[in-house]
């Protein structure tokens, strides 16, 4: 770093060198006395007390890294409330998209970060580094500044500055050397040779971009390159293709005698409709459509409505769910609805892997259930008699899902001639009915259900004059 | 007796910091003279030879790895998570000691951190370097590692702030980047001493262009001082959160022998023991082979072995907690974890983790041992292996039975696994091997600072 002491440029300043930490405590404490204030110590390490002798001014650094640590805070907190609540909302078992302790670590994380660059940062920024050009380098006996020796410099641009006068004083407080520093006379300017490296190396490094910028977007013929084999081919066995490892050459296994598959417990042989049945299909395609088709079937659940927002502001296109509450969709024979939950169809992935085969029945029986309490027109009730009020309510509650009034059988029993008609019970007791069996069903269906007749009937929530309607309606037909 | 005075020296003051007669001149030479001298001595080639010679296997390991897939590691069900994550937390451990003896000893006022902190810190990166290695390897397709940060993404996805393993990452990294500015910034002043000795054009240079321009400047010294306190107190809370969120990574699953809340403690506990071994592990050689002797004294090492103690107290208590709070608990699953892991397939690996990281420490009772170098540095060994085999005891023993009897399976690493945890110490070495060699391994300004002409003596008013 040093040349000799170079006196070929404008005057630096005085530079006074000091054999030991004591002398040149006693000095800064006079150099300050004497009111000097462009002027510094150096020291190859931090001396104690030389900070308050000095009289150096306590760093506002601390300040800055409070500022920028709740900075950090601040930005921690947004930033995960932003991607993860509102962004994209991450939905993992109901749990709320927004609950701060779980984020307590990112947030005290970025805080330290932050607060840590700003002291390393800003110390070097307040410090006036990295400035790698000082004229004391050039002095010699400077270099010694790491080692052992220790310095004070006065610099020209003191208002009190003079020379000579620097040289005595500073001898005079026990400098063991004075001398002064000059600034260099050669330009800062980098050299010519570096210059045209460093031209060539910038314009080397453009090429890597440029060859992405000319690739991007286009299309090729030329097939893939498989840099990572193993990803694209791999070893395994399919189903219904061959093996060595067995015997017989084949890959799928028979059921090993004697063995029953997971699941397979359950007996299929009794597949009624009941409530449990419906309340099944309604779990199952809570889970696995809903996401899609929405909770009521309409077609506008949490991916459609996220996949929509995409697209509309150009990330992606989307293919909407369909509306299965559509009269197209309710024309459709429970088989068809069968094949595409198991196959798949457009866009929608097959669920036949995922749906076993009594739980995708179970989800059709649902759907249809939403496609009829989808079904219907207002109707104005002003000025009806009960009996016709109760007519609308048998066919709006989906009463008539189940039931008929021309004596034709559905899923439950057929509603004329009820009164007065005797009927054997689930526990093979026998019973006529009368208005109160009639509004007790009603309230509290599977109490005294019918023999020979599914258990399927939901509660039907009605208030006693709507009971009373329905219960007219019911008499009038018999 | 006789001499009962020098005797009564020895109780009531402790040993100097740097033995022998030090000035300032010669400390900057000691330390200095390692990188000046024209060729490091015939160890450094050894060490450094054989180094460079793993770590070209680790290379060739995760090349295999990543052209060919995980499928290379022991990793399957239920052991799905297998040495990777075992070596990461072994790593991730040792990376402790550099920031506790920099910050924490620094804060404390712990004078005799100067010898072996610039170390220990050195240390400290390069572990973390190889800690962080793993969970990049791990996810298998390595080109989308970068999915971890919450960078924007073709598929308009951000992470899960709420996932353990999404901690690690902000953790590790922020550990990674406060403790390199932590280095880094007190190796300054030091780099500018070696530019001043500096004789040669390129020395000149590169030393010249990391010292930033120091001048040793007062006013710059004291925003420095400032600086290098608010870093250390910020890295203290950061040293103990670091390990804490990486034992979330099990202590947040629902998994008896992990799910338990003494797992942050234990863990922290575990880092500052193993790697205060590792520190010891290095400096013993280090300071014979380069002279060190005189900075880092025999004082040094005897605090360092009783730290080493302390905490490995600390674990073997939270090692019996664990089998106390299996019973307490009076759950059958946590019972049967513990049992298994004592009694079941792995037991041999528990026992020599025990031996290890319990029993062996205990000799540090005796100030005889404490001082006896071959003794301790053997012990440090004994630490290094038995902390691995805590991250192993605590992962593998865990997994290897789970709730389905039928799953139930023994893990056995393959050779690739062990041929990537050899190259990493490969990796580790070589980086080390070239800090010992181009940098300063003492801290030069901080030692110059504890030498009693440092102080001046305020008579002269």
């Amino acid at each position: 770093m040093t040349e000799t002491s170079n006196t070929n440029g404008e005057l630096y300043g005085v530079m006074a060198e000091f054999d030991d930490v004591t002398t040149l405590c006693n000095a800064a404490d006079k150099v300050r006395d004497a009111g000097y204030t462009k002027w510094d110590c150096h020291t190859p390490f931090p001396v104690h007390g030389l900070d308050d002798l000095m009289g150096i001014r306590f760093t506002k650094l601390p300040w800055v890294v409070l500022i920028m640590g709740l900075t950090g805070c601040s930005l921690a907190v947004l930033m995960q409330w932003w991607m993860n609540a509102v962004d994209y909302p991450y939905d993992i078992s109901g749990k709320p998209q927004w609950s701060l302790p779980a984020n307590i670590p990112v947030i005290f994380e970025m805080t330290v970060l932050f607060s840590a660059f700003t002291a390393f940062f800003g110390m070097w920024i307040a410090n006036g580094l990295p400035l790698w050009y000082s004229p004391l380098f050039r002095n010699k006996r400077f270099a010694r500044v790491t080692d052992d020796k220790f310095f004070v410099s006065i610099e020209a641009t003191d208002s009190l500055f003079d020379s000579a006068k620097a040289h005595d004083f500073l001898s005079s407080l026990g400098a063991s050397n004075t001398e002064d520093v000059y600034h260099s006379n050669e330009t800062a300017a980098l050299p010519g040779s570096l210059k045209g490296k460093m031209i060539v190396l910038a314009c080397l490094a453009t090429i890597p971009l440029a060859m992405v910028y000319n690739s991007y977007g286009k299309t090729t013929t030329e097939p893939r390159v498989h840099l990572v084999p193993d990803m694209d081919k791999q070893d395994k066995f399919r189903a219904q293709g061959q093996t060595t490892l067995f015997a017989d050459g084949r890959m799928s296994r028979a059921q090993i005698e004697g063995t029953i598959a997971q699941g397979d417990l359950e007996d299929y042989s009794n597949n009624v409709v009941n409530a449990a049945f419906v309340a099944r299909g309604e779990e199952r395609f809570n889970i696995y459509c809903s996401v899609c088709h929405g909770f009521n079937g309409q077609g506008d659940g949490t991916v459609h409505r996220r996949a929509t927002e995409l697209a509309d502001a150009g990330h992606a296109a989307w293919v909407p769910p369909a509306d299965l509450t559509l009269e197209m969709y309710a024309d459709k024979s429970d088989e068809e609805l069968f094949s595409t939950i198991t196959h798949g169809i457009r866009t929608m992935p097959a669920y036949g892997g995922q749906i076993p085969e009594k739980d995708r029945w179970a989800i059709i029986v649902y759907l249809r259930a939403l496609q009829l309490a989808q079904k219907g027109e207002p109707v104005d009730m002003t000025g009806m008699t009960s009996e016709q009020r109760g007519e609308v309510m048998f066919a709006s509650k989906s009463c008539s899902t189940c039931h008929t009034v021309d004596g034709a059988r559905l899923i439950g029993p057929p509603l004329n001639g009820l009164i007065g008609q005797e009927i054997t019970l689930d526990d093979d007791s026998t019973l006529v009915i009368d208005d109160d069996y009639i509004l007790k069903s009603i309230a509290n269906p599977m109490a005294q259900a019918r023999k020979g007749y599914p258990k399927a009937m939901l509660e039907v929530a009605l208030t006693d004059e709507e009971l009373t309607d329905l219960l007219n309606y019911i008499k009038s037909q018999n | 007796m006789a001499n009962s005075t020098s005797i009564d020296h020895v109780d009531i003051f402790p040993e100097a910091l740097v033995q022998g007669t030090h000035d300032f001149h010669s400390v900057t030479e000691t330390v200095c003279g390692i990188i000046e001298a024209p060729k490091p001595p015939k160890a450094w080639y050894i060490i450094f030879g054989t180094a460079l010679a793993l770590l070209g296997v680790l290379g060739a390991m995760i090349v295999y790895l990543v052209t060919t897939g995980v499928g290379v590691w022991g990793n399957n069900q239920p052991v799905a998570w297998g040495w990777p994550i075992v070596n990461f937390v072994f790593w991730v451990g040792i990376g402790h000691a550099g920031t506790l003896i920099s910050a924490v000893l620094f804060l404390f006022r712990q004078d005799w951190r100067t010898g072996i902190n610039r170390f220990s810190e050195a240390m400290t990166i390069f572990a973390v370097v190889c800690a962080g290695m793993f969970p990049a390897i791990h996810v298998g397709r390595v080109w989308f590692i970068w999915w971890v940060f919450p960078l924007p993404n073709q598929m308009a996805m951000w992470p899960n702030f709420r996932s353990p393993l999404l901690w690690d990452v902000f953790a590790v990294s922020t550990y990674f980047s406060v403790s390199l500015l932590f280095w880094y910034m007190g190796l300054v002043p030091d780099l500018a001493s070696v530019r001043d000795r500096a004789v040669t054009k390129a020395k000149r240079f590169w030393y010249g262009l990391f010292s930033l321009g120091w001048t040793g400047s007062n006013r710059q010294w004291h925003r420095y001082e400032r600086a290098y306190l608010l870093l250390a107190a910020l890295a203290t809370p950061l040293v103990l959160s670091v390990h804490s969120v990486v034992s979330f990574d099990f202590a947040t699953s629902q998994l008896a022998g992990w799910h338990t809340t003494i797992f942050p403690p234990y863990f922290v506990a575990g880092a500052i023991f193993s790697g205060f071994a590792m520190v010891l592990t290095l400096s013993i050689p280090a300071r014979k082979i380069f002279g060190l002797e005189e900075l880092i004294t025999l004082r040094h090492i005897d605090n360092m072995t009783k730290v080493i103690m302390a905490t490995g107290m600390m674990v073997g208590y939270a090692y019996a907690m664990e089998f106390f709070m299996a019973w307490y608990s009076g759950n059958m699953y946590e019972g049967f974890t513990f049992i298994n892991r004592a009694f079941g397939p792995y037991a041999w690996a528990y026992w020599i983790m025990v031996s290890c990281n319990v029993l062996s420490p205990q000799i540090f009772w005796f100030k005889k041992i404490r001082r006896n170098l071959t003794v301790v540095f053997i012990m440090s060994l004994f630490v290094n292996v038995g902390m691995w085999f805590e991250r192993f005891v605590i992962t593998v023993t865990s997994l290897n039975r789970d709730f389905l009897p039928s799953s139930w399976h023994y893990f056995t690493p393959t050779w690739v696994d062990i041929c990537t945890l050899i190259g990493s110490f490969g990796l580790f070495f070589t980086l080390f091997m070239l800090f010992c060699r181009f940098l300063p391994q003492v801290a030069i300004s901080e030692v110059k600072n504890v030498l009693p002409q440092a102080h001046p003596h305020h008579d002269a008013h």
